[in-house]
């Protein structure tokens, strides 16, 4: 696909993206009995350059429709057509069509666009109110119709993989600077004059102060408002609740948040999902809420916010929030527990149990979460960037779902541990504690060996013999323990050193080293070299059968 | 056939900065002249990094080298295929090693300094190659590249793509694609 083309698309998605939202915001003026001309400038404004770019690209059907959209409009403006929600709903289907039409010319970039029935639909809906004055009318625009035009952008599209390529330049020079500092000392045993070394050391600590200052600039560069994602869903809740007969209102908190731009990447499928099943199964319909004393319109809330280097990002509805009883009762009928397990769960373990794969609390399937699409799915996706999630209901009274995540998921906080003679990162989300304990107290159980720590009886993982390492033979009759959990699953690792803590990027592994267990990628150290990043997931679902399987 | 100029790279020292240049050079020669004028003859002329392994000396094509490094700090990943030595780090990409010995059923050598990785560049893929050492860059016509004659060629070694004959000796030419990408039995 020629570059010009991907960035049309790129563009036009924005485009229709921002032309949705001032719809919706348009709508709710109207349904609020404003009247809001600045919202159908702004829309007019979305769809003008979205207009001209597809003329720019030849592509003279789509140009021709957005056109037709435009008149519409224009005809809303001079009043010579009211919005109705039958206009409203026309053109959120338009919308889709466009951005249907943008995913048909991404994969071909020769496919022939047709918007004729679009086209006639338009034209039938504008007819019936616009009969009086005889059709579409191109009359003289008001001047401030073209403000749009003219309006200047502060901002600058670059693609993703440059700033990448930046901060790996900027991870360079951090090298670089570790071979300075090496130069160093060798200046100090070598070199008598004591102002060469200063001048030296003193530059050389400055230019370190640079790099560390450009990465965060980098780092900055890539951060996004949670927003972006966050206003995706005012579309889906209003179909949803449409669909449903629910009233919903859906209201955002702290949409200004910065998030990395990996982070926002991965959170919107876990969102959806969680929105969905808030919309689906959580919240009641109008007279439902009436009876059980509510006001008929729900809140949803979208809510996200700093918190000790994480992203807390919340989804709390209103809604009948999960009986308890009903909830360990389908667990027991489904085999998942037994009746003796369900009576000694707190209200809290309780909650936990839906994210037990295929649990769901309804009983039918519907159009809108039964996809077969369970929390657990949900779950994965989270623990999968590092994060965690957690329920909170209370019956009656709605239900809250929290994501704790890593500011960016290129970065994290890691553990860096040696392990004959080589270095592992353990990524510190994953690390409980790590203690140091008596050899006698490692146990051999069938299954492996295990500890006892605090009356909690946890698997252990040699790493070494799980990597098929060279077993480092120490004397010392104590071994490094480092606690780690990942989901519901908890163990320790043994390893040879603890090196301490250190921030690293995290790198994918090339896909030519083939499946990797108990590793989740790499990372480059400050000497230049290569550390792996240990996947505690993968190490724990192994425990107990020991090296077996890991070895080379 | 005397037309082949070499550049002899040193064994160690600045042999990256020297290729870096001759590949400059090459580059600029292949632009200007070679289709011009070398082309009339009916001949294509084949730029070659060559390198030892073992006893024979073998040769990639320049245009799919990227740079050649020190055989240095190479992480080992368990769980990678056999031939793989590990991972390094090249300008903050993590690239895969392949121990060529390995990978073609040699004997191992203890790591010493003469090893270089030579990185390729396959299609979008990046991979190093450990080699015993790195030669010289070579410019031989394809006139004394030979395939390899039929009975010489077993399954395995098909990652040939043929034998530059040269006054003195034989360059194995590679075919990358088969000698690091396709399974090897």
């Amino acid at each position: 696909m020629s570059v010009l083309l991907d960035e049309f698309l790129e563009d036009a998605a924005e485009h229709l993206e921002a032309a949705e939202s001032s719809l919706l915001l348009l709508e709710k003026r109207v349904n609020d009995g404003l009247h809001d001309e600045g919202g159908v400038t702004l829309l007019l404004g979305n769809l003008h350059t979205l207009k001209g770019n597809a003329g720019m690209m030849g592509l003279t059907p789509l140009q021709q429709y957005v056109h037709k959209m435009e008149s519409v409009l224009k005809q809303v403006v001079d009043g010579s057509l009211s919005l109705t929600s039958n206009l409203f709903e026309s053109f959120y289907s338009a919308i889709n069509s466009l951005r249907e039409s943008l995913e048909k010319l991404a994969k071909n970039p020769a496919e022939a666009l047709d918007f004729s029935d679009e086209l006639t639909l338009l034209e039938y809906l504008v007819s019936g109110g616009a009969e009086r004055n005889g059709g579409i009318s191109y009359g003289r625009e008001k001047k401030d119709d073209f403000g749009y035009i003219t309006q200047k952008s502060n901002t600058l599209k670059v693609n993703f993989e440059k700033l990448d390529d930046l901060l790996n330049l900027v991870g360079e020079l951090v090298i670089q600077r570790t071979t300075l500092l090496a130069f160093e000392a060798k200046l100090k045993e070598t070199v008598k004059d004591r102002a060469v070394i200063e001048a030296f050391s003193e530059s050389s600590q400055l230019i370190g102060k640079s790099a560390a200052d450009l990465r965060e600039a980098i780092m900055k560069v890539r951060m996004l408002p949670v927003k972006v994602v966050f206003q995706r869903f005012n579309r889906l809740v209003r179909d949803l609740s449409h669909k449903h007969g629910k009233e919903i209102n859906l209201v955002f908190e702290g949409e200004e948040t910065e998030l990395d731009k990996t982070v926002v990447d991965e959170i919107g499928e876990p969102l959806l999902h969680l929105i969905r099943n808030a919309v689906d199964h959580g919240i009641e319909s109008p007279d439902e809420r009436r009876m059980s004393g509510k006001p008929p319109v729900a809140t949803l809330a979208l809510r996200a916010r700093h918190e000790n280097n994480h992203i807390i990002v919340s989804v709390e509805d209103d809604g009948r929030g999960i009986p308890i009883e009903k909830l360990k009762n389908s667990a027991v009928a489904k085999g998942l527990i037994d009746h003796r397990q369900a009576r000694a769960l707190s209200d809290q373990e309780a909650l936990q149990l839906v994210f037990i794969p295929g649990f769901s609390t309804s009983r039918e399937v519907t159009e809108t979460s039964g996809r077969g699409i369970g929390l657990d799915v949900v779950k994965n996706a989270v623990t999968a960037f590092n994060g965690m999630i957690d329920i909170d209901s209370m019956h009656g009274a709605g239900t809250t779902f929290t994501i704790k995540l890593p500011l960016t998921l290129a970065i994290i906080a890691s553990l860096m541990v040696e392990v004959s003679g080589e270095v592992f990162a353990v990524p510190l989300s994953g690390v409980l504690e790590s203690i140091k304990i008596d050899k006698a107290e490692i146990h051999q159980v069938a299954s492996g060996e295990i500890i006892n720590l605090r009356d909690r009886i946890l698997p252990i993982v040699r790493l070494n013999e799980f990597f098929g390492l060279n077993n480092t033979t120490t004397t010392e009759e104590m071994e490094y323990v480092v606690i780690v959990g990942s989901g519901e699953k908890r163990g320790g690792i043994i390893v040879d050193r603890l090196i301490g803590q250190q921030e690293i990027v995290i790198k994918a592994m090339d896909d030519y080293l083939g499946p990797l267990p108990g590793i989740s990628g790499g990372t480059v150290l400050g000497d230049g070299s290569v550390a792996l990043i240990l996947d505690i997931g993968s190490l724990m679902g192994k425990t107990g059968r020991g090296g077996t399987d890991g070895g080379l | 056939m005397g037309d082949c100029e070499e550049i002899k790279l040193p064994s160690s020292g600045l042999a990256e900065d020297i290729l870096a240049r001759f590949m400059e050079k090459a580059q600029e020669e292949l632009n200007a002249k070679v289709a011009a004028t070398e082309k009339v003859k009916g001949e294509t002329i084949f730029h070659l990094v060559t390198f030892s392994l073992g006893r024979e000396e073998y040769g990639v094509e320049i245009s799919s080298v990227q740079e050649i490094i020190r055989a240095a700090d190479i992480t080992p990943v368990p769980g990678a295929p056999v031939h793989v030595n590990g991972v390094i780090n090249l300008r903050g990409k993590i690239i895969p090693v392949v121990n060529l010995r390995r990978r073609f059923g040699l004997p191992e050598v203890e790591a010493n300094e003469e090893q270089r990785i030579i990185i390729v560049e396959i299609g979008e893929k990046r991979l190093g190659m450990l080699v015993d050492s790195v030669s010289q860059v070579i410019r031989i016509p394809s006139a004394v590249i030979e395939d390899l004659p039929e009975e010489a060629t077993s399954l395995d070694e098909n990652y040939i793509k043929g034998v530059g004959k040269l006054e003195s000796r034989l360059i194995i030419i590679l075919d990358l694609n088969r000698s690091l990408l396709v399974a090897l039995h």
